[in-house]
């Protein structure tokens, strides 16, 4: 099934592991590389880890319990447990000095969250399964089911006047996550950029956008949504794509450019564009808003693809806003606990006790909002604030901003 | 007589359950196998040899104490592991048992501000407890090349050594008391004195350097109170360029004499060393190609202190004949210490071609004197099992200041070895612990340390341990571990020190 | 700047590739150049934040230094 696109960056992975069978020895020689190092720059740096503390649960245990079971110790089988217990952050992935220091000079790196998406995908496919399977395949079903609902899935446009469908240079990406679980940030995105003075249209019925499939075995239909989306964009006449959700801009920007090869348009996260309005004083903070804020670093933007300057200058910009900025270097080893995919289903508990720590980081350093650049992040968080009985806000960063502005 | 050692069976594991919980108990065969090695070369051609029957996660002092009272019920050997960064195999299980996985330990307990000291679990990260004193204003100066992944429990079991000791110690000078689990499970504290945050003392016998480099033979320490320093005001590194590595040494002999209070560190690269960074330009900045010998230094302290010993040192440089190899270089490098050692793709073949390959570090504590000699021996012996062997890749040594509080006196060299492990088979791995023993002896011949910092736990160099300990060290080393373990249940087979078990040893 | 003095180290873009001839033994996976641009910012960024690491000021070499070539 995977050999049709390429899922996976490494030709080896996509050679799918058998119960009772050794794995190819081009996938070994990759694990090779992680355990030939084993000097564990991928334990601290790791969110699960730091919760549970087993080497197992990290970079280091995904690529040395493959390799173990190449030399004939071990099996398949007993991997679900363990290849779980991963959000797919991308800390490892940057931290390794095998990407950091050497992964632009040989063209080999750290690709942590591919092979855990490949173990759990051929688990599924060897009829072993991973624990939490069940929650996560609903996820999917749900995902597709939604994605087919007009009402719940364009709702969010209502008496905003702004295009829908059709053709237009400047498209704004809404994809079910934010269109339906976080509304307010994306009517803020249309709003703002419709302040801004842009003629943009929103994409009509996205498609795309459930990570999850790549977790058990649908590698399919991941592609098949990615495909009609992209070709609605090309449809629509796309030069610039505007994204909302980070988890979004990550599969355009790194993963369907695998697929695919180079898209017909650009894809920006809105973040860089508001700033850049800013910058040209088309969008105009003026409203005092008096906030102690902490900056949450989402990790698909800031260690998966390395946006992290837009968010600081809006915010710096914003009066009234006390900001007190986290380096977003420290924030590689953050995460709200969420996951890009998969994770919060199957350790709902650990997924909890993360985000319990990245509130109580921000609350240690005086903050009383934690402004935050993905809806996922405040999903999850909300849900952790809540059972935690927390009082910190939690607010996306372009709310904010359009509270300012004043949409 | 050496203990028979007892199966884990599952009352074993269901023992351990009771301890500690479900959750932190496994047989898994895949959690076994990866903290069956550490990172100097394994053998993976008999990975089964070295595994664990059992790893275990303790989440208290008092749970340790419980396994290891069990261990001793049932002679069952016990094989602590922090984060499994060292380098000469301590953690890796000689004789399978129990894997004590102390990584749950990672709390600090107490930062007293008055007193300057920082009372940790023995499980925390250096990088960790560095950020979180960081927030107080105050440092963390302990700064090995694992400073981003090790544990500080691992660093007191084999006695670690810092890049910055010049100024700040090293971990045995950073260490001020211990909570330490016995392998009898007695709970005892140890340090420099009966009081926890006492830095000198003269009440007892200095018992406190039993436990740091003991590589977890005579116990388990979980909990440890540390030094903390202010944070340092200013920070300067500076790196300069040689034509030969004669010049660089000399200049090296002025520069570690000028009393500079605040230099942290010298590091002499030499020829071999310069040769393998230019390989990759894996700085990305070049060198002039005049440069066969680099030193390092870096200086921490205050602004004013900092800045007057950068010009002695300038013009000490200039004297000897360095040149400044400015800021890019200096800085980046500096900065990139921790990261650009072990990359697994740095490593060629004969041919020139990429080997993937693990990396070893050949560790010594050598005399200022004796550098040169030790250093063209230590390439002369590679360079003859390169051409019998082929698997060795020549990555160069480096000469740092080992001596705590001071540049001078004597160097810890290391020597980086490329290794594949893949393609390892007796014979290899026998070559390998062949050169390893050579290497050592060269050292012993000038009169040095087999190891500065590693440890000497694998065989191939343990052997020298009772050569270089001749004259009663290492008989009271036989006295302390059977009188702390008689049932040699701790870590055993490390340090040859199963003989202390076959007769009695007098001093 | 950016010349390669070693063998085996092959320049393109102003970055430095190792020579593809050399990885005999291990496979070179698909990258696209913004991946390999992005590397090479976080690895600046990285030696940045790493830089203030422990002392809280940065000096700079005395007037007197010379860099000679």
């Amino acid at each position: 099934m995977t050999e049709q696109f390429r899922i996976y960056s490494k030709d080896a992975y996509h050679i799918p592991l058998s119960k009772g069978q050794k794995p190819p020895a081009e996938l070994a020689l990759d694990n090779y590389l992680t355990f030939a190092c084993r000097h564990k720059f991928c334990l601290e740096v790791c969110p699960v880890y730091q919760v549970t503390r087993n080497e197992a649960h990290t970079s280091y245990g995904f690529h040395t319990s493959l390799f173990a079971i190449w030399k004939g110790i071990g099996n398949i089988e007993e991997l679900g447990g363990t290849f779980t217990h991963c959000l797919q952050c991308g800390a490892c992935e940057v931290r390794c000095p095998n990407t950091l220091f050497m992964g632009d000079f040989y063209k080999v790196t750290q690709t942590t969250i591919e092979l855990v998406r490949k173990v759990r995908s051929d688990l599924v496919r060897a009829g072993v399964g991973f624990p939490g399977l069940d929650e996560v395949k609903k996820e999917v079903e749900f995902h597709l089911q939604a994605i087919s609902k007009r009402d719940d899935l364009m709702k969010w446009t209502e008496g905003l006047d702004v295009q829908v469908g059709g053709r237009c240079d400047l498209v704004l990406y809404v994809s079910r996550f934010t269109a339906t679980q976080a509304t307010e940030t994306a009517r803020a995105a249309a709003k703002l950029l419709k302040k801004a003075g842009l003629n943009f249209s929103v994409i009509d019925m996205p498609q795309a956008g459930i990570g999850e499939a790549l977790d058990i075995a649908r590698e399919d239909k991941f592609v098949e949504l990615a495909r009609k989306d992209v070709d609605k964009l090309r449809e629509m006449g796309a030069e610039m794509v505007v994204v909302v959700d980070p988890h979004d801009y990550f599969f355009f920007r790194r993963i369907f450019t695998r697929i695919f090869g180079e898209l017909p348009f650009k894809v920006v996260f809105i973040t860089d564009v508001l700033w850049q309005m800013m910058e040209e004083g088309r969008l105009v903070a003026q409203n005092e808003i008096h906030k102690r804020v902490i900056y949450h670093d989402p990790c698909t933007l800031n260690k998966l693809t390395n946006v992290w300057e837009s968010p600081r200058k809006i915010l710096s910009k914003i009066p009234g806003v006390q900001f007190t900025d986290e380096h977003h270097i420290d924030q590689w080893y953050y995460c709200c606990g969420n996951g890009v995919s998969t994770f919060k289903k199957v350790n709902p508990e650990i997924a909890f006790t993360i985000g319990q720590r990245r509130i109580r980081r921000a609350l240690d350093l005086g903050g009383k909002t934690l402004a935050l650049g993905c809806p996922h992040c405040w999903d999850h968080l909300t849900e952790v604030k809540t059972k935690s009985k927390s009082d910190i806000e939690l607010i996306n960063v372009i709310e904010i901003l359009a509270q300012s502005v004043g949409v | 007589m050496i203990s028979q050692y007892a199966t884990v069976d599952q009352g074993i594991v269901s023992d351990l359950i009771g301890i500690v919980g479900e959750h932190n108990v496994t047989t898994m065969l895949h959690q076994r196998a990866i903290r069956a090695a550490v990172p100097c070369p394994f053998p993976i051609h008999r990975w089964e040899e070295h595994l664990p029957d059992v790893v275990v996660l303790p989440g208290s002092t008092e749970e340790v104490s419980e396994i290891l009272k069990l261990a001793n019920r049932h002679r069952i050997p016990i094989v602590p592991r922090a984060a499994g960064t060292g380098l000469n195999d301590g953690a890796v299980p000689l004789r399978k048992g129990i894997l004590l996985d102390i990584k749950r330990l990672d709390q600090v307990l107490e930062l007293d501000d008055a007193n300057m000291t920082v009372t940790i679990q023995t499980g925390i990260n250096n990088q960790e407890l560095s950020r979180t004193l960081k927030r107080y204003g105050f440092w963390w100066p302990f700064d090995p090349a694992s400073f981003p992944v090790s544990l500080v429990g691992g660093n007191i079991g084999t006695g670690a050594w810092s890049l910055i000791g010049g100024v700040s110690g090293h971990i045995p000078d950073l260490v001020l008391s211990m909570t330490v689990v016995l392998p009898t499970g007695r709970i005892i504290e140890v340090g420099e004195s009966g009081a926890r945050k006492i830095r000198k003392s003269s009440t007892g016998y200095r018992l406190k350097d039993l436990f740091i480099g003991h590589q977890g033979t005579l116990g388990v320490v979980t909990e440890a109170t540390l030094d903390m320093f202010p944070m340092p005001e200013a920070e300067f590194p500076a790196s300069f360029g040689y034509d030969r590595f004669e010049k660089a040494w000399k200049n090296l002999r002025s520069m570690s004499r000028a009393f500079l209070r605040t230099m942290a560190m010298a590091a002499l690269l030499d020829q071999e060393r310069v040769e393998f960074l230019r390989r990759d330009d894996e700085a990305y900045i070049a060198l002039p190609k005049n440069v066969r010998s680099v030193i390092g230094t870096v200086f921490y302290g205050s602004e004013a202190e900092v800045t007057a010993a950068s010009e002695v040192l300038f013009k000490l440089v200039r004297e000897g004949g360095g040149l400044y190899l400015g800021e890019e270089f200096s800085e980046g490098n500096w900065a990139g210490r921790h990261e650009t050692l072990q990359l697994p793709l740095h490593g060629r073949t004969m041919l020139g071609d990429v080997m993937p390959s693990t990396w070893h570090v050949q560790d010594a504590a050598v005399l200022y004197s004796e550098l040169p000699a030790v250093r063209e021996k230590w390439h002369s012996l590679v360079r003859e099992y390169q051409e019998k062997y082929a698997i060795f890749d020549d990555g160069g040594i480096i000469m740092h200041t080992n001596s705590p509080y001071r540049p001078w006196g004597d160097y810890i060299l290391s020597m980086d070895l490329f290794i594949p492990e893949m393609e390892l088979d007796d014979a290899k791995w026998k070559a390998f612990l062949e050169l390893d023993r050579k290497m050592s002896e060269v050292v012993l011949q000038h009169n040095g340390s087999i190891t500065a910092c590693h440890g000497a736990t694998r065989p191939g160099q343990a052997e020298l341990i009772p050569i270089e300990l001749r004259n009663g060290m290492y008989d009271m080393m036989r006295i302390i571990k059977r009188a702390f373990d008689p049932n040699n249940i701790m870590n055993p087979g490390k340090f040859g020190l199963d003989s202390a078990y076959v007769e009695e040893t007098k001093l | 700047m950016f010349k390669a003095l070693a063998t085996g180290v092959k320049v393109k873009r102003g970055r430095f590739e190792v020579d593809p001839a050399l990885m005999k033994k291990v496979k070179q996976q698909y990258i696209t150049e913004e991946e390999i641009d992005k590397i090479v910012d976080m690895r600046r960024e990285y030696l940045d934040w790493m830089q203030y690491n422990f002392g809280q000021k940065l000096i700079k070499p005395p007037r007197t230094s010379k860099t000679e070539d």
